[in-house]
């Protein structure tokens, strides 16, 4: 006994804090192969009452990479709790050690390390992967003996295959009868998703395990993903994996530090696993997951003794085939989620609980930890833009919200206050250009700030509205690397823009596409991917019964009902010239001495427009809100006021915005117009205004717009927007 | 906005000669600021008709009743949950490593009125308007510019709970915004460490030599308050 109970390895003596729970977990959670098992543990044993403690063994001592965020989540939430092997002593009814021969291996060598200080009533060692294992009897009896003298309590042994579980059975050491199978979440949980109908689906495989396996696995996986522009193959798999290039360009692949495994679950339409040889327990907690979750599942005939009837069986080369026909049958499509979610009980959550039930009995106390907020909130994070277009689009999906799910906001509109008028929590990130246009640096803050904001509201979900999701987003992703991840992506990217953001839509589970009204003349970037995201009907911050009528917005507004107004609404002017425009319209519309000009002066103008002493000028949030008071615009082009032009049937005279990192506003102006239903102005062509202004003079002409308009009038997209969103928070 | 996402393009466009032309820019927009600022003063009033500021919170909640921070439906007063205490998260704690960022902070704009300090050595302070009325405000940036415009010695970082930003953003002034009241769903203990863990942030973020608390200081005069700005760090 004395040689494996080394000198070194002694226990402090010095005073310490005591810290009691059901449960002790003790394991390296900076290791990826065992994240999310033990994610999935803790959170059983919280909804089952059970407290759980975290003491963090790294394998190599030196080593201060931090803990997968599968496991910190628990954490942050309030499942388990982190304890300090220094200065904390703890007294549990079970302790729990994830792969003892990794984790120990510095004491049993003697290094000059202190022990954790846990005493339990009873131990258990999950035995890690024996692949490739050198250790025999004799090592495993040694490892038995030091864990029975540091830990003083009854040992036991488990382990997740049959291999392992005789070999350790060899090795004379008590052994459960019984596999420690994976138990994953139910569905509860992870099966909270309504079927997301894209075009195609998106259709992938998740693993652990030796990343050189993988590499064969995923040339045997090609006929399988072979979808001839069908659909999507996307991957999540160990970092190492990645490195030998085994994967064709278009699979999206992930990292294992790139997504947990419920948000990549939660973004896939089918889950498919069929290599015909090699170690199955690669893949078996996944499978396991997405069945849980209703993921439709398409497994080798080989892994039938395994999962059952649930799952699909085919070999790769039918792969293709089968996913076609289910992804058309809608009928089809939601029999085999109900089959695969009901076939994954023999890995539920009662798997765990029944052990728990044996190894610890009930829990110590009766009052349940924080296991599942019925309340959800979801993060609306959007970029700053040039205007407020981001904003407006998250508060319309925000506002129609179900109940449960709350949204907060950050945002780097400096507008932002419209968010807290409206009722909304805010968090404000200025934006690169307040910080000496340092991208790189930036991005890393941004990361943190974000990840800040996400615990300290304790975020389920995040959405983003923006062209680019930036880097420090993406890091902030991986980070809490489970909470939901959704991005609006608004189309009509200019023709010339092949910017390489696109790539990131991996990271999040559900992309989501407004509407747009001027759709057939998109020629921009985001086509390529429209089969796999989720289209919705243009989003509006106002249905039409939130408008006022002409009498009371004019009064509002303090202009004249009877006589003509004209709202000049031209944006914020943040990168172009909007005063030379203003000036030319005012000047023209002096011609006609009835009409009301009114300016509409943006949130976040750089400067105010005081430039004209005798017209009124307003800043209203919404200004759609208010345009019944007018009898024409004069307008930019972008996405919110397009689209609210339109819907209201205003007759309007488009301008759009010549700056190459905005939208393709030309083309849907000129849409507009080949469809009579506005007028529009070339860049800086002033006659022209003249022009348009002396034809909105015009009732007829302004009448037959207002009626095209309404002939291409959409409903507001933004419920379906937020039902589809809180599905993807709402368990 | 994305035309500055592709770092590698922009550092490469960015050469010496750029960087050169980049500094005569922001003394010129220094330059035009001051100039504007002079005319403004000199005219004294306002050249331009009425301006309608209707700002009344979408003009929506009160009337077709979205709740405010409860998503598209009222919650009933017993569906409320109880604010969640903050659970035990060790922060830099070498036995629960986390994420931790050790880049150089970020450099903020340094105003119009001494934009060409922007891209000096001149050290970063921050002033915290937290707790004053927007008009308090408006005197205290006026303050802290004052004093800036005559030392030219430091770069301020405005924290401010005043949801408007016009004030800063007029001067080209940056600000950080922490929300003065905590959300219904947290309680005001927690919310108070979330917000002290922000300014502890705040400090690494900008590198911030300290925050001087102007609410404190405001009716003391402007000596007072910017009083050794170019003092040794101060992060307690």
């Amino acid at each position: 006994m004395s040689d494996v109970f080394s000198p070194t390895a002694v226990i402090s003596e010095r005073r310490s804090e005591l810290v009691s729970a059901d449960i002790a977990t003790i394991a390296d959670f900076s290791a990826f192969e065992p994240a999310y098992r033990i994610e999935s543990d803790i959170r059983i044993q919280a909804a089952a009452g059970y407290s759980t403690v975290l003491v963090h063994l790294p394998a190599n001592r030196n080593d201060a990479s931090p803990v997968r965020p599968d496991v910190h989540g628990c954490v942050v939430e309030g499942l388990a709790t982190p304890v300090d092997p220094a200065t904390q002593v703890v007294r549990a009814r079970l302790a729990i050690l994830r792969d003892p021969e990794t984790i120990l291996r510095p004491f049993l060598a003697g290094d000059a390390l202190q022990l954790p200080r846990v005493l339990a009533d009873r131990v258990i060692c999950i035995a890690g992967p024996r692949r490739g294992r050198q250790a025999g009897p004799a090592e495993d009896q040694r490892l038995d003996a030091f864990v029975r003298n540091v830990f003083g309590a009854t040992t036991l042994w488990a382990s997740e295959t049959e291999e392992a579980r005789t070999e350790l059975r060899n090795a004379g050491l008590r052994v459960l009868d019984e596999l420690w199978r994976p138990s994953v979440i139910g569905p509860a949980v992870l099966r909270g998703q309504q079927p997301i109908r894209r075009v195609a689906p998106i259709v992938g495989v998740a693993g652990q395990g030796a990343a050189t396996w993988w590499s064969t696995a995923a040339e045997e996986m090609k006929a399988a993903f072979a979808l001839a522009g069908a659909g999507r193959a996307r991957l999540l798999l160990p970092s190492l994996a990645l490195a030998g290039g085994a994967f064709p360009e278009d699979w999206e692949v992930l990292a294992a530090e790139d997504s947990g495994l419920r948000r990549f679950l939660a973004g896939l339409d089918f889950f498919v696993f069929c290599p015909a040889r090699g170690p199955e327990e690669e893949a078996t907690f996944a499978i396991a997951s997405a069945m849980a979750a209703g993921i439709p599942t398409i497994l080798h005939p080989r892994l039938r003794r395994l999962f059952g009837d649930g799952p699909i069986y085919a070999e790769a080369e039918a792969v293709p085939g089968i996913v076609r026909r289910y992804h058309e049958d809608e009928d089809l499509y939601r029999e085999a989620s109900d089959f695969a979610a009901v076939a994954s009980s023999p890995f539920g959550p009662e798997v765990h609980r029944s052990r728990l039930k044996v190894l610890v009995g009930v829990p110590a106390r009766l009052a349940p930890t924080p296991a599942a907020r019925t309340e959800k909130r979801v993060l609306f994070v959007s970029s700053n833009g040039v205007g407020l277009g981001h904003l407006t689009r998250q508060l319309a999906i925000a506002r129609r919200l179900p109940k449960g799910v709350t949204p907060v906001f950050a945002t780097m509109s400096q507008g932002f206050s419209v968010v807290r008028q409206a009722g909304f929590e805010v968090e404000y990130i200025p934006f690169l250009t307040q910080a000496g246009y340092d991208m790189a640096l930036w991005d890393v803050w941004l990361a943190d700030q974000l990840c800040q904001i996400i615990d300290g509201h304790r975020i389920s979900g995040l959405v983003f509205d923006g062209v680019t999701p930036f880097a420090g987003l993406i890091e902030a992703l991986r980070r809490r690397n489970n909470i939901s991840a959704v991005w609006v992506r608004r189309s009509m990217w200019r023709k010339e823009r092949t910017e390489h953001s696109l790539a990131a839509q991996k990271y999040f589970n559900l992309v989501l596409e407004p509407g747009e009204i001027a759709a057939v003349k998109d020629q921009g970037a985001t086509r390529a991917f429209r089969d796999v995201v989720m289209p919705v009907a243009p989003i509006q911050l106002l249905d039409p019964s939130e408008r006022l009528d002409r009498e009371t917005a004019a009064r509002r507004l303090g202009i004249d009902p009877q006589r003509p107004a004209v709202l000049i609404q031209l944006g914020a002017g943040a990168n172009h010239d909007i005063v030379t425009l203003i000036d030319a319209a005012l000047q023209t519309l002096r011609a006609h001495p009835e009409v009301q000009p009114v300016i509409a002066e943006w949130m976040i103008s750089a400067m105010p427009l005081k430039l004209w002493p005798n017209v009124p000028r307003i800043r209203a949030f919404p200004l759609a809100r208010y345009y019944a008071a007018f009898d024409f615009t004069i307008s930019a082009t972008g996405y919110n006021s397009f689209h609210e032009i339109v819907s209201n049937g205003m007759p309007a005279i488009l301008l759009s915005n010549p700056n190459h990192a905005m939208d393709d506003q030309h083309q849907r102006a000129a849409f507009a117009e080949e469809h009579g239903a506005a007028l529009i102005l070339p860049d800086s062509d002033l006659v022209s205004l003249q022009l348009a202004i002396d034809t909105m003079m015009n009732e007829r002409a302004r009448w037959f717009l207002g009626a095209n308009c309404a002939r291409l009038a959409q409903p507001n997209g933004a419920a379906a927007a937020a039902a589809a969103i809180a599905s993807t928070v709402q368990g | 906005m994305t035309s500055h996402n592709d770092p590698a393009a922009f550092g490469a466009a960015l050469s010496q000669s750029a960087a050169a032309e980049l500094v005569a820019l922001r003394e010129r927009i220094q330059i035009q600021y001051a100039l504007l600022d002079v005319y403004e003063r000199a005219d004294g009033r306002e050249r331009t008709a009425s301006r309608m500021e209707i700002r009344d919170a979408i003009g929506l909640a009160a009337e077709a009743g979205p709740s405010a921070g409860g998503g598209g439906a009222d919650i009933a007063p017993d569906q409320v949950e109880a604010p969640e205490d903050a659970p035990a998260i060790p922060e830099g704690a070498p036995w629960w490593p986390t994420h931790e960022t050790h880049a150089m902070g970020l450099r903020p704009n340094a105003g119009w009125a001494a934009y060409a300090l922007t891209q000096s050595g001149t050290g970063v302070i921050g002033f915290s308007l937290c707790g004053l009325s927007s008009g308090e405000v408006e005197a205290g940036i006026e303050m802290v510019a004052a004093t800036q415009r005559r030392t030219r010695n430091f770069i301020p970082l405005f924290l401010t709970d005043q949801p408007d930003l016009a004030p800063f953003r007029n001067r080209g002034f940056v600000v950080e915004y922490l929300p003065a009241t905590a959300p219904s769903y947290v309680s005001d203990e927690r919310w108070a460490e979330y917000i002290a863990a922000r300014r502890a942030f705040l400090l690494r973020k900008w590198n911030l030599a300290r925050i001087v608390d102007i609410g404190a200081t405001l009716d003391q005069g402007p000596d007072l308050a910017v009083a050794d700005l170019t003092g040794a760090p101060d992060r307690a």
